[in-house]
């Protein structure tokens, strides 16, 4: 038994063995069937900000009726003005999330002011840590940003090219639509200064059933969970199995596959330093792809079995199964095969950069050369595939 | 043993029936929920005595209402609504329940009435060592096996915070049983 499930146990049973059975009383009562429940059912919320706590005086007897009416001014501006105005700057009125691998909830009120950074995980604690204790009330959102990323950054993410953040607004919660366009440009000028190149991938989503339940079962965002099922409608892949990835390489798998089903999913926007960078990050993983396509296409017999294994040994992803995900240590090791992933990558780019100065784009692509079968020869050789494809491209 | 296997599955008709005036079925629904409505007005109150008259006050409610019941949402999110209701209202007349400490509430739990001493450390810490909120938030879900969108709305607290609360609390939970 985990020790959420003790947890779960010991509370119930605990809340089991002190509540009271006052049926008996309760039938006691006569019935007398209400008209409405409006006042049963209203949406007040129970717990309210310290700070909205009320002004409750009374204007003295004894003053003049000028200075009463005065005073009822006050009172009137003291007991429902300012505890009003306190509370929509005090509450949070929607969120958005951050997803690196630390997930970090901001909260802001209802004047689109930065109220509250809350971590999600583990990872995001310490993270949080550090900011709320440099958080002024003053300070402007762009700086609280700017805190933030770099707080994420110097606990040793977004460090590289390849780092994604996932930044996610539920279109439920209002506001948080706009909330999402103005942290656009607040990101967009840290990567700036901060001379950072990692890419942000925004997404709007509803949250339903399905993303609660994926979120609550594997300890992630909604966004993240809703992020996990929208990439699964393209990559053909579980939710849960994708869930299990990183940000950057469910990105990573994304591309691939929307460039392979030329499918686009609108409420995704991808955004990489400049298109040149977001290109070079996920293009060289898309040109292996096509690579991929061009050898199914040319044998029919290739089972999809065959096809998953070439995929998985191509883009390299038996050597990312081997990074555990969970933890924050292994994230650093996550990070590494991630880099490791990437010197291969840089490899083959190379290889394909030689061979787009000879050849045309549309050979590379197209795979009908006498180059590009050499190219797939060597590849293949390299790892050493034993798959039927393999052995009927180098025929060819 | 995860969540769902807790959730308490409430037959809707039986509001039907208790609108028509059958006891047994009150009894039923009564007997199916009682248990999940303590544990959410006593996370509320933090006093046993308040928590038994909200309870009852809740239940009388349900009973003079069941002909207005519709289904929107899970009857367990119905019948927290009325009972959080009850409460707002319990402390708009009486002004409770603001900041009070672990030792005052330890006279106004009945933990000795937990027989097992690890769920006693449990229930005991969640009254120690998390806020109001964070607590109501555990209970709701994990207890009354709430969905943090049904919890979002009762409380009206965003969904994003219940999630970052249910999670930071529980990691307080976990680090404390840990020792």
């Amino acid at each position: 038994m985990n020790k959420k499930d003790k947890i779960n146990k010991g509370l119930n049973e605990a809340f089991s063995d002190m509540a009271p059975d006052i049926l008996d009383k309760i039938l006691m009562s006569d019935i007398q069937p209400v008209e409405s429940l409006e006042s049963d059912l209203r949406d007040e919320p129970v717990f309210v900000e310290k700070s909205s706590k009320k002004h409750g005086w009374v204007p003295s007897m004894a003053m003049s009726i000028v200075s009463a009416c005065a005073v009822m001014c006050i009172a009137v501006l003291g007991i429902l003005v300012i505890p009003l105005h306190n509370q929509a700057v005090n509450t949070v009125a929607c969120s958005i999330t951050f997803d690196v691998n630390p997930s970090i909830s901001i909260g802001y009120n209802k004047k689109g002011d930065i109220i509250s950074v809350d971590a999600n995980n583990k990872d995001a604690e310490k993270v949080v840590d550090q900011i709320n204790n440099k958080f002024d009330k003053k300070m402007k959102n762009d700086k609280k940003i700017d805190m933030t990323l770099s707080a994420i950054k110097k606990n040793g993410y977004l460090k590289e090219k390849s780092s994604v953040v996932l930044v996610s607004a539920d279109i439920d919660e209002k506001n948080s639509v706009s909330v999402i366009n103005n942290v656009k440009s607040d990101i967009s000028s840290y990567r700036k200064k901060s001379d950072s190149q990692f890419t942000v991938v925004y997404q709007e989503y509803k949250n339903d059933d399905k993303v609660d339940e994926l979120a609550e079962k594997k300890g992630i965002s909604k966004g993240k969970a809703a992020y996990c099922i929208k990439v699964s409608k393209t990559v053909k892949e579980k939710p849960a199995e994708i869930a299990e990835l990183s940000v950057g390489k469910i990105t990573k798998k994304y591309v691939q596959a929307q460039k392979k089903n030329k499918k686009v999913d609108k409420s995704i926007i991808i955004d990489a330093v400049d298109d040149d960078n977001e290109v070079k990050d996920f293009d060289e993983d898309a040109i292996m792809v096509d690579l991929n396509e061009t050898e199914s296409d040319n044998s029919e017999e290739t089972t999809v079995e065959d096809e998953n294994e070439v995929n998985a040994e191509i883009i390299g992803e038996d050597e990312t199964d081997e990074c555990s995900e969970d933890e924050s240590a292994n994230d650093l090791e996550e990070e590494s095969c991630l880099m490791n992933d990437d010197i291969d990558f840089e490899k083959s780019e190379d290889k394909y950069k030689e061979e787009a100065t000879t050849k045309p784009d549309k050979d590379i692509f197209g795979g009908k050369s006498d180059d590009y079968d050499s190219q797939k020869g060597v590849k293949e050789k390299k790892n050493n595939r034993k798959s039927k494809i393999t052995d009927e491209l180098s025929d060819f | 043993m995860g969540t769902k296997e807790k959730k308490t599955e409430i037959d809707e008709s039986l509001f039907r029936r208790i609108a028509d005036g059958d006891n047994d079925a009150f009894s039923d629904l009564y007997y199916a929920t009682y248990k999940q409505l303590y544990a959410f007005l006593l996370s509320l109150t933090k006093n046993k005595e308040d928590a038994e008259d909200l309870l009852q006050n809740t239940y009388i409610r349900i009973r003079n209402a069941a002909h207005l019941y519709k289904k929107n949402g899970t009857p367990m999110a119905w019948m927290c609504t009325i009972a959080k209701n009850q409460y707002l209202d319990f402390v708009r007349k009486y002004g409770k329940y603001q900041g009070v400490d672990f030792e005052l509430v330890e006279n106004t739990i009945p933990f000795s009435m937990v027989t097992n001493v690890e769920n006693r450390m449990i229930i005991e810490q969640a009254f120690k060592y998390i806020s109001d909120e964070e607590r109501t938030i555990v209970v709701m879900h994990l207890v009354n096996g709430m969905k943090h969108r049904e919890i979002s709305d009762i409380l009206g607290i965003p969904l994003s915070t219940v999630l970052s609360k249910y999670n930071r609390s529980l990691k307080k939970m976990k680090a404390i049983i840990e020792g």
